[in-house]
């Protein structure tokens, strides 16, 4: 396999600067998470998980707005749907990742071939990933809002440049994106376990959520840290499923 | 003093009040069980009819209204949202 440097030879200037990392030197902060090699594929079963529960929760809300026109619904349908598509974002993205080395071995005898396949894979990573949390943390706020019945519309705007502001920031510092994640969903928690009935279902499973996001942001001290929040995060989607599934099946 | 009934919550509980009487009822009866005034009455009514959840039929020259299948559907449906919106905290 040829080395990192005689790589870098094939990528334009441009593309380097504008990166604004180093190819091929281990230093990819555009990464969705250092997953061990022997989590791969798994996670992915993992993230269909939370893409199932978050859309079906999704689909009945927005039953409900079109039943009763309540734009409740509709935000709260429109939030977990965001979410939905941020985790196939996630997968698509780590599909790319993952085959990174397959498709290296294939390519890299071929100088020219290599520099192509190297700019469409970054940049399909750059996207996916800043979509990714851009989507994920557009939801967690708009369940922030609904959940705790905020009411100023005029902040919105500025809070969706915050949580863009936020994404692009966590490329350099990982963990901005998974510690505002986990300031919105302390909130939902927060909210939930003022409301005694609501301390069971929903509650637990946006504090596993919560739990999930504070170890993911502790990534730098072991790629490990990664499948234990994985963990928590399924454990999360999990419970929102139980509740989903309480609903349907008492209503038969 | 109670909370404000929604528009919701009052087509809701004319529903249900048409329901409880057997899925027919006079609209003075209507009135009283759903708590309503002659006005807004006929205006929640008219919106009703229109949707078709509610008809109006004569019977032994009285008015009644009946419940259709689709105003029970709703009944079940909006059961279901209620369910979700406590489930969820909304």
């Amino acid at each position: 396999m040829p080395s990192a440097t005689k790589i870098e030879k094939f990528i334009p200037q441009d593309l380097k600067r504008r990166m604004a990392f180093s190819v091929y030197k281990g230093i990819n902060m555009w990464r969705l998470g250092l997953t061990p090699d022997w989590f791969r594929e798994i996670d992915t079963g993992f993230e269909i998980v939370s893409i199932i529960v978050t859309f079906l929760i999704a689909v009945s809300a927005y039953k409900f707005y079109k039943l009763t026109n309540e734009k409740t619904y509709k935000w709260f349908s429109l939030s977990f749907f965001a979410m939905s598509l941020a985790y196939i974002f996630k997968i698509l993205t780590n599909i790319v990742v993952y085959n990174e080395e397959w498709i290296g071995k294939e390519i890299l005898g071929k100088y020219t071939m290599t520099y192509q396949y190297v700019h469409e894979y970054y940049y399909f990573e750059i996207f996916g990933t800043i979509a990714f949390r851009f989507l994920m943390l557009v939801g967690l706020f708009g369940l922030y809002y609904i959940i705790c019945k905020c009411k100023d519309k005029k902040t919105i705007p500025i809070m969706l440049f915050l949580l863009f502001f936020t994404t692009m920031f966590s490329n350099v510092q990982y963990f901005a994106f998974h510690l505002t994640a986990a300031l919105m969903l302390a909130m939902i928690v927060y909210q939930y376990y003022q409301n005694k009935k609501l301390q069971t279902g929903p509650a637990r499973a946006f504090a596993f959520l919560l739990l999930s996001q504070i170890i993911f942001s502790l990534l730098f001290l072991t790629s490990h840290i990664y499948v234990i929040a994985e963990i928590f995060q399924l454990f999360g989607f999990l419970l929102l499923l139980q509740t989903y599934l309480k609903l349907v099946k008492h209503n038969g | 003093m109670g909370k404000r009934r929604s528009r919701l919550d009052i087509i809701c509980d004319m529903l249900v009040a048409i329901q409880a009487k057997g899925g027919k009822i006079k609209p003075t009866h209507l009135m009283y069980k759903a708590n309503l005034s002659h006005n807004l009455l006929s205006t929640y009514l008219d919106e009703l009819i229109e949707k078709t959840m509610v008809k109006e039929m004569k019977i032994d020259d009285y008015r009644y209204l009946i419940i259709t299948d689709k105003g029970m559907e709703f009944i079940q449906n909006i059961k279901k949202m209620k369910e979700f919106q406590e489930a969820f905290g909304l």
